[in-house]
């Protein structure tokens, strides 16, 4: 580790004002770059600019059936807003089983999707919620999807100078049923082996619009569009639960590692959906 | 039975407070003036020839004081077992850790930036990384100077009759085993600071099991007379075997006679896993012969383990899983084999257990195998063949107290064992409910040969009493648990009792706080010290109120009559007439068992001082289509001896069977060629509180040993044995299929399922 400038800009224009002619980095939580740092013994980075005193990249708000949290918001306080838990409960359910209280405290949901690694807890239902993220950087502004904007293993599309300034997504209504599930191997502090969520949109027992998202089964977290199409316009059925899983396995791509095999993974793309699926539709699954 | 004042009270440990506030002092809070602090240079290839080590870029960097290679250590060569270890690498790499250069500097900071800078040349060497290969011919040595290539030793426990066992059997049942290599993982890592004084003495402070060894090997490393060396050994962070040899001591002393200043070095989590000792991976045969009425007439046992580059403690962790292999059942016909290679993976050493927690888990999933074989329930099986007082253990010798049978009965009670489990639905239509049981046999102290412990005492003018022993308290309470038995044999307040431990310069000679010894050894020891001031304390207090002294006891600081007690004199007044009549009243107390000795053959004789027992049970729920679980009661009954702080042992049995759990289900260093791939805590995962067992219900089980002072026996590594198999065999009971190889993964368990359809 070698040593660097640190500023704590207030706006977003100083921030990007910062980030001017430098090897920069900049730091949300901290909860990825500090333990990035560590082994970085490059001392590349010159400058690094602390984000975390910009209030206007705080706060979770909702207007005209859109739901806006700024860049800054911590899974703490994904996991504490009552404005969340009546409008998108599955981001609460992801919160709880997101690291441990201290690092959610830190941990912020710019930070996470930058990050874009294959097992980002926060991707998968954002993804779900058809979520776009919006940037402020030297060129202007501009929104992007989020399934475009995770564009490969660690990558974005974020571009030199850009911050996220916020991530929204449409209010998914009262009647919307959800899903989640981090499986890992242990229930808590753990990188996720398989997660999936899923947020179903319905009238009347039928589902007008679905969301299938999955992470840790492809470079990036990924949606599951042909799973979704198969819902949409239908009525849940256990048979229709498990076409749409049978469809997010054919879009996952594991891979073997120090937590799982690919094997186990590929199945865990049907069982998960699946489940999720029919127990948000409150359809009983017996496998014997 | 005596009856107790003081033992058998939960009295808090004196540190409590203080640990759990964060106000105890660990060696890394130490921080005298112009101390340097270390960083180690470690080889990071598993086998290779060192060509050239240059630290002269290392040496010229910003802050660096001093650094150490080979050629700076006097006698460089060292071991617990033997010496195969070297303090710095000269001509050869064995594993990914082998240190090659130490060095110091101003600043932790600086001494890492600076080990980046020494440079090292390798010739990389063929490696090993399995111990099936390494014992093929022409396989590459690890240490070609070992008189039997790659195996570091091998031996055998003979018993009976082995094929006449097996003829007598009906039904004959084998299987393979396997466990991973375990980290201790003490929250506090390795830490040590060495100062050296005026008189030429090197005093260091580290955080240790075992001061005395630590002193022995590091005087001969340094080439110094043992008084020159003065272990102090601080607050530990727990050890759990991990801190039971040299790994940083010498580094420290080294820089510090070099440099005339304090210097400190310390292993940052990853060294931890990479570069000090494991717990051995094993591959466990079981072959066991068993009538249709379920009485077990011979096992056969080969257990094969890998050491890793050295040898450590090795040998003994293969002897003493071999003996225990057999588990807690009376058995006549036993042979057990054990191989211990080397090859190019980090060293395996002690661990809490020591090899008899992989041969638990072996021997007890096998009885499950067994007992589905029969169609009999896993309990009766264990209820036929269950050892009893009076009968032989494996090493031949006599069991003094045994406490089997009540574990059982209290644990599978608890559990409501016939009311659970066994593939039952839950409201879940992808849960399967399981039960499991896991019984123990566990020795107390090291084997065939005794290692007795000391304790010095004075009483104090003020009849407050001073105890001075070598036995260090790792985290396992065991400080308080002697002043208790001091305070009851005394017949005073505990708060009365000053226990003095870990400087080696004052206390008397002790091997350390392995093996589960201290409250029965050093208890002893505390005992015999105790009973002699206190002999003396009586025939002083004789004089003083008319009575003989063999009529006399004290209790609660007050000296009686026995059957008079108004006759009565306190205990200060007694002290005080000592003091002033210049009658000190100091003692030595130690006890050397005479009877302790094995065959080297047959490992056949008195193995042990004494054995404690264990019956575990869980209830488990299974997610079939994942193969997660959850345990939703685990208990655990021990039988201890008397238990002298019963708090204490609950604690022990906690914190135990949560480290069982890990072994079992979690925990698992990855290796791939012979690297850590998983060597810090994201990734090598400890359960967590919300990963144990939802409900944990100890049961303390009361033997008397006659052998222990007040029947005491020892609880502190058997609570980790009967965890794993418990927890796996109710698994394997809700999916009806068999695991055999540990930890038992979600993904290991969804296989067993697949493969068990
Ligand atoms: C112990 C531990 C447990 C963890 N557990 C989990 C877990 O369970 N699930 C999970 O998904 N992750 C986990 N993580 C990873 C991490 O906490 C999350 O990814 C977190 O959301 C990162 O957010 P941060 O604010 O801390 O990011 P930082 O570390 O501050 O930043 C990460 C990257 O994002 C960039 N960045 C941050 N904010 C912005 C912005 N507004 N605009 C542009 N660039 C930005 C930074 O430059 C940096 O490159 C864990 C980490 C630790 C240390």
């Amino acid at each position: 580790m070698r040593g660097f400038d640190f500023v704590t800009p207030t706006t977003v224009q100083a921030a990007l004002k910062a980030t001017k002619g430098k090897k920069y980095k900049f730091i949300a939580g901290g909860t990825n770059f500090m333990p990035d740092l560590r082994h970085d013994h490059s001392g590349e980075t010159k400058l690094v600019i602390d984000l975390m005193r910009i209030k206007s990249l705080t706060g979770i708000s909702a207007a005209k059936g859109t739901i806006k949290l700024g860049a800054l918001t911590t899974v703490t306080d994904l996991l504490e807003s009552r404005l969340i838990a009546r409008e998108a409960p599955i981001l609460v359910a992801m919160a709880a089983k997101f690291a441990g209280p201290i690092i959610r405290n830190r941990a912020t949901v710019a930070g996470n999707l930058i990050d874009g690694g294959p097992a980002a807890d926060i991707a998968p239902p954002l993804l779900a919620l058809k979520a776009a993220v919006k940037l402020a950087g030297p060129r202007g502004r501009r929104t992007v999807a989020l399934d475009k904007f995770l564009t490969g293993y660690r990558k974005t599309d974020i571009k030199p100078g850009e911050i996220i300034t916020e991530i929204t997504f449409p209010s998914p209504g009262k009647n919307h049923l959800h899903g989640f599930y981090k499986l890992a191997r242990r229930n808590a502090m753990a990188i996720t082996v398989v997660g999936a969520s899923v947020v179903l949109k319905m009238k009347g027992g039928t589902c007008q619009e679905a969301g299938i998202a999955l992470g840790s089964v492809t470079p990036v977290p990924i949606r599951c569009y042909e799973a979704e199409k198969i819902l949409e316009g239908n009525k849940i059925t256990l048979d229709l639960a498990q076409k749409a899983a049978e469809a997010c396995v054919v879009v996952a791509t594991p891979i073997d590692d120090i937590r799982a095999s690919a094997e186990y993974r590929q199945l865990m793309c049907e069982v998960l959906p699946r489940r999720l699926i029919c127990q948000a539709a409150g359809i009983s699954i017996d496998p014997s | 039975m005596e009856s107790l004042d003081i033992l058998g009270k939960s009295i808090a440990r004196e540190d409590g407070n203080e640990m759990v506030s964060g106000e105890s002092r660990f060696v890394d809070d130490l921080e005298p003036k112009g101390v340097l602090y270390g960083a180690v240079v470690r080889a990071g290839r598993p086998h290779a020839k060192i060509l050239n080590v240059d630290t002269g870029k290392a040496s010229r960097a910003k802050g660096v004081v001093c650094a150490l290679t080979a050629g700076d250590v006097p006698h460089n060569s060292y071991g617990p077992s033997f010496p195969d270890q070297t303090i710095l690498c000269h001509d050869k790499i064995r594993y990914e850790g082998d240190p090659v250069v130490a060095l110091c500097a101003e600043s932790w900071e600086e001494a890492e930036e600076a080990a980046r800078l020494v440079k090292v040349d390798y010739e990389d060497l063929p490696p090993v990384f399995s111990p099936e290969e390494a014992l093929l011919e022409g396989s590459p040595l690890v240490h070609p100077s070992h008189p039997t290539g790659n195996l570091v030793t091998e031996g055998k426990v003979i018993r009976g009759d082995i094929e006449a066992g097996f003829a007598e059997a009906d039904i004959i049942v084998e299987q393979t085993y396997r466990s991973k290599a375990q980290e201790h993982a003490s929250m506090e890592p390795h830490f040590c600071m060495a100062e050296l004084e005026n008189t030429g003495r090197i005093t260091v402070h580290v955080s240790t099991q075992t001061p005395f060894r630590i002193r022995g090997d590091l005087a001969k490393v340094l080439g110094l007379p043992i008084t020159k060396v003065r272990i102090l050994s601080s607050t530990a962070g727990g050890a759990f075997g991990g801190k039971h040899e040299i790994m940083l001591e010498a580094f420290a002393a080294l820089c510090a006679m070099k440099t005339r200043r304090p210097v400190k070095f310390r292993m940052s989590r990853e060294e931890e896993f990479t570069a000090s000792t494991v717990r051995h991976p094993f591959t466990m045969d079981y072959k066991t012969g068993v009538t249709r009425e379920g009485k077990i007439t011979a096992v056969q046992i080969h257990l094969l383990l890998d050491g890793g580059a050295y040898a450590s403690a090795g040998g003994g962790v293969a002897a003493k899983a071999a003996l225990m292999g057999p588990g807690p059942y009376r058995i006549d016909n036993i042979r057990a084999d054990f191989t211990l290679t080397y090859t190019n993976n980090g060293f395996s050493g002690a661990v809490r257990g020591f090899g008899a927690t992989q041969t638990c888990y072996a021997c007890e999933r096998h009885m499950d195998l067994i007992a589905r074989r029969l169609n009999m329930d896993p309990l009766e099986l264990r209820r036929r063949n269950a050892l009893k007082t009076g009968d032989p253990a494996h090493s031949g010798d006599e069991i003094t107290s045994c406490g089997l049978g009540e574990t059982i009965d209290t644990a599978t009670k608890a559990v409501n064992w016939d009311a659970i489990g066994r593939g039952a639905k839950s409201a879940c239509g992808t849960k399967r409910m399981g039960r499991g049981m896991a019984a123990m046999i566990y020795p107390v102290a090291g084997f065939g040969k005794a290692t007795p412990s000391a304790a010095f005492t004075r009483v104090n003018e003020d009849s407050t009493l001073t105890v001075i022993v070598g036995i260090v308290d790792v985290g396992q309470g065991s400080n308080v648990v002697l002043r208790q038995v001091a305070a009851e044999e005394l017949g005073i307040p505990v708060e009365d009792v000053n226990l003095i431990n870990g400087d080696t310069s004052v206390s008397p000679f002790d091997p350390g706080s392995t093996g589960s010894r201290i409250s029965h050894l050093g208890g002893k020891a505390v005992k015999i010290a105790v009973g002699k001031v206190k002999a003396q304390l009586l025939e002083k207090a004789a004089g003083m109120i008319e009575a003989a002294a063999e009529d006399l006891d004290i209790r609660n600081g007050e000296v009686f009559v026995k059957g008079a007690p108004n006759r009565r004199i306190s205990l200060k007044e007694v002290a005080l007439a000592c003091h002033k009549s210049s009658e000190p009243v100091v003692s030595e107390g130690t006890h050397t068992s005479t009877d302790l000795g094995v065959d080297k053959e047959t490992h056949q004789g008195k193995g042990f001082e004494c054995y404690v027992f264990a019956t575990q049970c869980a209830e488990v729920e299974v997610d079939i289509e994942t193969g997660e679980y959850r345990v939703l009661h685990l208990v655990a009954s021990h039988d201890v001896g008397t238990a002298i702080n019963p708090m204490n042992v609950e604690g022990q049995i906690e914190g135990g069977s949560s480290m069982g759990y890990g072994l079992g289900l979690m925990e698992e260093i990855q290796m791939k060629e012979g690297r850590v791939q998983n060597p810090y805590f994201m990734d090598y995962l400890l359960p967590t509180p919300i990963d144990s067992p939802e409900r944990v219900t100890s049961i303390i089980v009361q033997t008397h040993e006659p052998r222990g002072p007040f029947g005491v026996k020892g609880v502190a590594e058997p609570s980790v044995n009967p965890t794993a198999p418990a927890v796996v065999n109710a698994i394997c009971d809700a999916i009806g299929a068999e695991i055999t190889d540990i930890p038992a993964t979600p993904e290991a368990v969804l296989r067993a399922i697949r493969n068990g359809r």
